[in-house]
């Protein structure tokens, strides 16, 4: 090698002591930066020379988790929301876990970025994190995280994606010890039972996503502070309760209490709303019902076009089921409003198999008891006023297929996240201004012609494409 | 707060002598922000060297939109291009640590071959251009190298 330039001299002639790393590792990788380091581990982020990847190794010196845990315990799961790992490297003393780089943010810098989320992205981004761990601790030896903090969760600024790291001192739960022999974790972060209580499981992960939520939401894990929303509040402090028989049971009630959160905040945002068309609703069903009984032909038909109903005057001409004659909905042969305030509706039309074109089904949603033993149903439902549709909610409802609503140009908020839809259509919907599509099965999305678009997520969705966006 | 992180800070506590940017730091430590946010703090670092920003950038070998972006916050930089910056202001190495922490990236390391040219050259008052050829010479990633 030839060094011409003075700065190289100077350096190469300095005592520069290089970290060392195995041969083959050292052969592979240049080290790019130390991202993180205590007592018994150093974490470096490390360019490969051949493909120019980046990677992130992890090497760890404490025999008591140093065995190269973290790639054993993962490298039989697969999991949108878990990095993927090579087999580790390491001797005795010393062991190498390798990844690929996750790109994103850790959740403590995203929050104190300029990108900061609102409640309704953050729930999108708790209820993945929720899904990680529902796979977790459905393994038949259920992998207990022990380490869930904000430092551990990658968001993914472009698409609120969210990828737990950092299984350093995760492990599997053992039926039969009373407790766990080795005590790690971090302080704020980690409930009574890690501290050598009890042995831990999956509750554990559950007291630290409380935690994580009340950082989220007042920038610090102590319980003291208290989330300015009840419901929130409610939700973090059973996470965090002292005793694990007080908590969330599973991540998946968790997530049930999140999403039911969100289903009645949109409630109450749109509550008014509803209250407005609730009363053409209702008249309109009332029409439909004796039709219904009347003739039940129409289920079969296309709805015929007629007058769109009025808000102050309950249309009386109405010929198809709920009165969605507006050319701008004929996309949609039928729907119904699945939402408790309506179960009359609701039950009115139990017993018929409601099907939209375009190959989508739905399931009934979700039942649900609340605080006080009252059954309820997860809220989604399909807003429309005077004729056009302004919202659609269908979340978390296992539709699958492809959602064509393109054309309708009154649409303003589209919520289908976590569910398997495949395909989505949504050009002409010039007044779009929610889209959050995360956790289906697309693999490409169009959302050129969207100038109203200013709040979008997809994350987790196994595109194939580069989303196509204007400008 | 992650353990590693803590110890950084203790560990830089006791790098760092009192500047006027400690008092700058502080200030912002005493108002509602817990510290400045980066773009703040490279405008304060413009004015107090009595620097525009475009001379920086020009010498931080940042494309000139990017750099302006970075200013006015409206862009997070990458670690890269925290230290593109750092070697166009011409700060010195504590100086570096401290605008990466403002940053929210990890600090230099110098048992990192990559990390330890950048310290060399930010203690030898070496500019950007000689840190690029240097990088190249040793075949190691240059700064801002597209990954």
């Amino acid at each position: 090698m030839i060094m011409s330039s003075p700065l190289t001299e100077g350096f190469l002639n300095s005592n520069f002591t290089e970290f060392e790393l195995p041969e083959e590792l050292s052969n592979r990788f240049d080290l790019l930066e130390r991202i993180g380091s205590n007592d018994f581990s150093s974490t470096f982020i490390a360019s490969e020379r051949d493909t120019n990847d980046l990677y992130v190794l992890k090497l760890q010196t404490n025999p008591d988790v140093a065995m190269g845990n973290e790639a054993l315990l993962l490298q039989n799961l697969k999991h949108k929301g878990l990095p993927v790992y090579e087999n580790p490297y390491g001797s005795d003393s010393t062991h190498y876990t390798l990844r690929k780089y996750i790109d994103g943010e850790p959740l403590d810098v995203y929050l104190t970025g300029k990108n900061y989320a609102g409640i309704s992205q953050m729930i999108d981004v708790l209820v993945s994190i929720c899904d990680i761990l529902i796979y977790l601790h459905s393994q038949p030896e259920p992998i207990i995280h022990r380490d869930i903090k904000p430092s551990n969760i990658i968001i993914n600024p472009e698409t609120n994606a969210a990828i737990l790291i950092d299984f350093g001192i995760s492990r599997k739960f053992q039926k039969d010890v009373k407790k766990d022999t080795v005590y790690f974790g971090t302080h704020d972060f980690a409930p009574p039972e890690q501290y050598g209580f009890a042995q831990t499981d999956c509750r554990t992960d559950i007291y630290s996503f409380g935690v994580v939520i009340r950082y989220w939401l007042t920038g610090t894990a102590n319980n003291e502070t208290k989330i300015q929303d009840n419901r929130l509040e409610k939700i973090a402090s059973k996470c965090t309760a002292l005793d694990p028989k007080s908590r969330f049971q599973s991540a998946s009630s968790l997530k049930k209490a999140l999403l039911r959160y969100k289903n009645r905040r949109r409630r109450a945002a749109t509550s008014i709303a509803i209250t407005a068309v609730a009363a053409i609703v209702i008249g309109l069903s009332i029409y439909v019902l004796s039709n219904i009984f009347n003739d039940m032909s129409f289920l079969n038909n296309n709805p015929a076009a007629t007058e769109s109903p009025d808000v102050s005057e309950p249309p009386v001409n109405v010929q198809t089921p709920i009165g969605y004659d507006d050319y701008e909905f004929q996309k949609l042969v039928e729907f119904f409003l699945y939402e408790d305030n309506f179960s009359k509706i609701q039950a009115q039309f139990e017993g018929f198999n409601l099907e939209i074109p375009g190959a989508w089904m739905w399931d009934r949603g979700d039942t649900w008891s609340d605080d006080d033993g009252i059954e309820h149903h997860t809220t989604n439902f399909i807003l429309w006023n005077n004729g056009h549709v302004h919202e659609i909610f269908l979340y978390g409802l296992g539709l699958t297929g492809n959602l064509d609503v393109s054309g309708l140009g009154y649409l303003e908020i589209l919520d289908i996240a976590h569910n398997n839809l495949t395909g989505l259509n949504v050009s002409g919907c010039i007044s779009l201004r929610e889209l959050r599509v995360g956790n289906n099965n697309l693999t490409s999305l169009d959302l050129t012609g969207l100038p109203a678009l200013v709040d979008v997520n997809y994350y987790w969705n196994p595109l194939t494409e580069p989303v196509k966006r204007d400008g | 707060m992650p353990r590693a992180k803590e110890s950084t800070s203790t560990l830089l506590q006791r790098i760092f002598k009192t500047t006027s940017l400690e008092r700058f730091i502080k200030r912002f430590d005493e108002s509602e922000y817990d510290t400045p946010t980066f773009s703040e703090y490279i405008s304060a670092l413009c004015s107090e060297r009595n620097a525009l920003p475009q001379h920086i950038i020009n010498k931080a070998d940042i494309e000139r939109t990017y750099g302006h972006q970075l200013f006015n916050g409206t862009r997070t930089p990458s670690r890269d291009k925290v230290l593109q910056l750092a070697l166009g202001f011409g700060l010195s190495f504590d100086e570096t640590q401290k605008l990466l922490r403002v940053a929210g990236k990890s600090a230099l390391y110098p048992k990192i071959k990559r990390d330890a040219v950048i310290v060399y050259a930010l203690n030898h008052g070496y500019d950007i251009v000689a840190v690029q050829t240097s990088l190249f010479d040793l075949s190691l990633p240059t700064l801002g190298e597209e990954r």
